[in-house]
């Protein structure tokens, strides 16, 4: 019986199937991630042209995730897949969103921004699930 | 997990390269709004569980983050790359347990987004690690 070497094949196989799970988590991650930073509070708009500048009434505490004022947070959190490094990244390109997660420097009379982190806390609230997407049998 | 803060602070200050690069001390949780630059604020973070069983073994992952502050990035790097060979290189000895294994979760450099009284820039250097530790049964 002849025998022939499969192994690039394998490996393709393998990947696409690395791939596939790496970028359900991704999604996963992602929409996890939206969810944690849509708790509502009431808001003020200021301005003439309505809409322009929103002020939250009820702001969240340092330390919890950040409630909505206008939900560009939420818009802008976003899953990138690189299938060539098998690589999912989630975040987003706002600098506030950074600024929330690690928080500022203190300035004196309560001034900078006391962390309240959104992004590290979906990754460690929803360990099993991301695992279980890359576990045998991984709904993706 | 109060015995590894201690035991990390107190490295921290011994630490006569960290103590040069931080001038402006080491403080846990938040600086104050009186302290000057550079200075390191250390964290605990809500840690990732371990990926294996660990109850029998009394093991547990505790995550920390090093923030430093500074006016000079090249500051906030030299300190962040030493905090890591610190406590990468020489764990820290607790009283009631063992560090068995230290790991980097990640590191990075960001601009804060307040400029300094004077307008100049401000650097943050961030370095998670995580510490798993061991804590000694009859402790």
């Amino acid at each position: 019986m002849a025998m022939k070497w499969r192994g690039p094949e394998a490996v393709k196989l393998i990947n696409m199937e690395v791939g596939k799970r790496l970028d359900a988590a991704g999604r996963f991650v992602r929409d996890r991630a939206k969810e944690l930073v849509s708790r509502a509070q009431p808001v003020r708009i200021y301005g003439k042209k309505a809409g322009r500048s929103r002020k939250g009434l009820d702001p969240s505490r340092p330390g919890e995730p950040p409630k909505k004022v206008t939900g560009m947070l939420r818009m802008s959190i976003k899953k990138e897949f690189d299938r060539s490094i098998l690589t999912v990244r989630v975040g987003t390109n706002l600098a506030y969103g950074r600024y929330l997660e690690l928080g500022t420097r203190s300035r004196g009379k309560g001034k900078g921004l006391l962390k309240r982190p959104w992004l590290r806390p979906t990754l460690v609230n929803n360990q099993a699930e991301i695992r279980a997407r890359f576990g045998v049998g991984g709904k993706v | 997990m109060i015995a590894l803060i201690k035991a990390v602070r107190q490295d921290l200050m011994g630490d006569g390269v960290m103590a040069g690069l931080c001038t402006g001390g080491f403080h846990t949780g938040r600086a104050p709004d009186t302290a000057t630059m550079p200075y390191l604020v250390l964290s605990r973070l809500n840690g990732f569980r371990p990926e294996y069983y660990t109850s029998d073994h009394q093991v547990e992952q505790v995550t920390m983050r090093f923030q430093t502050w500074s006016l000079a990035a090249e500051t906030v790097l030299s300190a962040t790359e030493r905090v890591e060979k610190l406590f990468r290189t020489t764990w820290p000895s607790l009283d009631d347990g063992t560090v068995i294994y230290v790991s980097k979760e990640s590191d990075g450099l960001e601009l804060d987004p307040d400029p300094d009284d004077s307008g100049n820039d401000v650097w943050q250097g961030i370095i998670d690690l995580t510490f798993l530790v061991q804590r000694d049964p009859t402790a």
